[in-house]
């Protein structure tokens, strides 16, 4: 073999390895976030602020099913007062999309039957969440849900 | 004497590529969030102008649009729903951008009156939530929308 053929061989080889660390990285991120998206459930539904403290970005907002924003600072307020009382709530279809190495959205459905801030709510939800690593933390910048059936 | 004269420039010199880098990063963000803003308000007009092809291009390969009836459609389908709406009149309201390192999130009211794709009358006020993620190609692209309606 020539050595032009070797080095062809070599940055093939190299690229091979390259797309597939890349691939499984994507896959990691993905299944983090699967997971991280579970404990944000969790969470929420045992009315742990400081979950949320740590894993909610400096300027997060959330665009409710009802259509009301909140902040980070209300989000955790809600919490800490335990304005919430849940029944139940269920993720279901979670799907993850990866952007490089530090940006992912998820999209899930959320079943769920509460008392929010003294409203009755029993709905299923289909939801948007934006992940942003920050200098190894993951953590939501964004959730918006939209509601598909419920009250 | 020699020594400290060196020190201390080094320390100016620090100080200055410090600063300049903190101007710069302050500017970028700035910048960013204008730069952000300013292909939502594309949005608005493709939307105003019944233009899809002014939209076609901020929307990634891989973009999803949830619809405020949690219809969850991919780019080809969202700009084909785009392009059977017809628009008499619509605005948003209320739009802010925050970043996120190479990711932002932009949020705003839409109200809308026309005809939607399937034919029907639309009169919708909604809240929305715009993920947007710097490609590699150094272009903003919205990766995803999600749309809620306001209850009264």
């Amino acid at each position: 073999m020539t050595t032009r053929g070797l080095a062809l061989v070599v940055i093939v080889a190299l690229s091979c390895i390259t797309l597939s660390v890349n691939l499984h990285a994507q896959g990691d991120t993905a299944q983090q976030i699967k997971e991280l998206q579970q404990q944000s459930r969790d969470a929420q539904m045992k009315n742990d602020a400081s979950w949320a403290q740590q894993h909610l970005a400096d300027g997060f907002v959330a665009g409710n099913s009802w259509g009301d924003w909140q902040t980070k600072d209300d989000f955790i307020k809600d919490l800490q007062n335990k304005t919430a009382k849940w029944k139940s709530g269920d993720i279901s279809d979670l799907q993850v999309a990866t952007f490089g190495p530090n940006i992912a959205v998820s999209h899930y459905t959320f079943t769920y039957d509460a008392e929010l801030r003294g409203t009755h709510r029993a709905r299923t939800v289909i939801c948007s969440d934006t992940w942003i690593n920050d200098s190894g933390t993951w953590k939501t910048a964004a959730t918006h849900c939209s509601m598909v059936k419920g009250k | 004497m020699f020594m400290k004269r060196t020190w201390m420039w080094c320390l100016v010199g620090l100080l200055s590529l410090g600063s300049a880098a903190l101007s710069q990063d302050i500017t970028a963000g700035g910048g960013t969030e204008k730069a952000v803003a300013a292909l939502e308000h594309q949005w608005l007009q493709s939307q105003k102008t019944n233009n899809p092809d002014l939209v076609a291009p901020l929307l990634a390969d891989k973009f999803v649009n949830t619809a405020r009836d949690g219809k969850v459609t991919g780019k080809a389908d969202s700009l084909a729903a785009a392009k059977a709406t017809k628009y008499d009149a619509v605005a948003y309201d209320d739009v802010k951008v925050t970043t996120f390192g190479s990711a932002a999130i932009a949020t705003g009211d839409f109200k809308a009156k026309g005809t939607d794709s399937s034919g029907k009358p639309l009169d919708t006020h909604e809240r929305f939530t715009d993920t947007w993620v710097k490609m590699p190609n150094g272009q903003w692209q919205c990766v995803a929308s999600h749309q809620s309606s306001i209850e009264m």
